[in-house]
């Protein structure tokens, strides 16, 4: 979990929720730090909040339970958010329920890149901002 | 005075990233986040602003001598009380007692001041500092009284 040196991460937060409605107020605080370190521009740094609006929104409708792991990641240039500890199928349900009427999908709209990766019978999906 | 927080359950925030000067103020931003979402009273909000930015902050000058390492916000709530631990994994300098930190500054006498309840456990595997709000602010005189 910590900033890796060979990464050139300026920061590096992991979090645990286990109280759905804290999830908005704290990844949006923790972002912004974030977005900042990692000297995004201030588009893009709108387009950050906005991605933690919708991952957020979209996990509240996707996920069951209250439970929410989440790592935020700075390095220069790119900003990175992961959820993870997702059960098998959850990470696609969270990018579909983040399909918005005649906007498309906001987590692959704004982002530079996102990925679904599998590590056991454990899920995450990977946001980059750059 | 020493307690240790009984939270029963898992709690609401984990917070971990390294202790660094710059993240002290990223951990007081995402906590007054929590606990406004909460809803807790403003009064003890900046309580817990205060108490939390100064007890990272210790953790900042104190817990890891030899370089750079972890800290751990863990936040509990219910219905009368807010709990924040602030956790280490370090080792605090031999010669730096609480007294030593104490004259230090004004860290310790504002958490002492702000909180209903306060503990420091050390151990081999590093310190925890448990803070505890009542969520009411006029409550946490009267909670401090009555344990003394």
């Amino acid at each position: 979990m910590s900033s890796d040196p060979s990464t050139g991460d300026r920061l590096t937060v992991q979090i645990v929720i286990n109280r759905r409605e804290l999830a908005g107020p704290v990844l949006e605080r923790l972002v912004s730090a974030a977005a900042a370190r990692a000297e995004l521009t201030v588009d893009r740094m709108i387009n950050a909040l906005s991605v933690v609006d919708a991952l957020v929104d979209a996990a509240d409708r996707a996920l069951a339970g209250d439970t929410r792991c989440f790592s935020v990641s700075a390095s220069p240039g790119e900003l990175r958010i992961d959820i993870a500890g997702l059960l098998d199928g959850e990470a696609e349900s969270v990018v579909e329920a983040a399909n918005l009427p005649a906007l498309g999908n906001v987590l692959t709209r704004l982002t530079s890149k996102m990925s679904i990766s599998n590590d056991g019978d454990k899920t995450s999906i990977r946001i980059a901002l750059a | 005075m020493n307690f240790t927080l009984q939270t029963g359950h898992d709690p609401a925030l984990l917070i971990r990233l390294e202790a660094r000067a710059e993240n002290v103020m990223l951990v007081r931003q995402a906590i007054e986040g929590a606990v406004r979402e909460i809803g807790a009273d403003p009064t003890v909000i900046d309580d817990i602003k205060l108490a939390v930015t100064e007890a990272c902050s210790n953790v900042v000058k104190y817990a890891y001598d030899a370089g750079i390492g972890e800290m751990e916000i863990a936040l509990t709530s219910d219905q009368s009380s807010i709990a924040v631990t602030i956790e280490d994994f370090g080792e605090w300098r031999e010669h730096d007692t609480a007294d030593d930190i104490e004259l230090s500054g004004m860290g310790i006498p504002l958490m002492k001041a702000v909180t209903s309840r306060h503990s420091m456990l050390r151990t081999a595997g590093g310190t925890q500092v448990a803070l505890e709000f009542s969520r009411q602010p006029g409550d946490a005189v009267s909670a401090k009284n009555a344990d003394e």
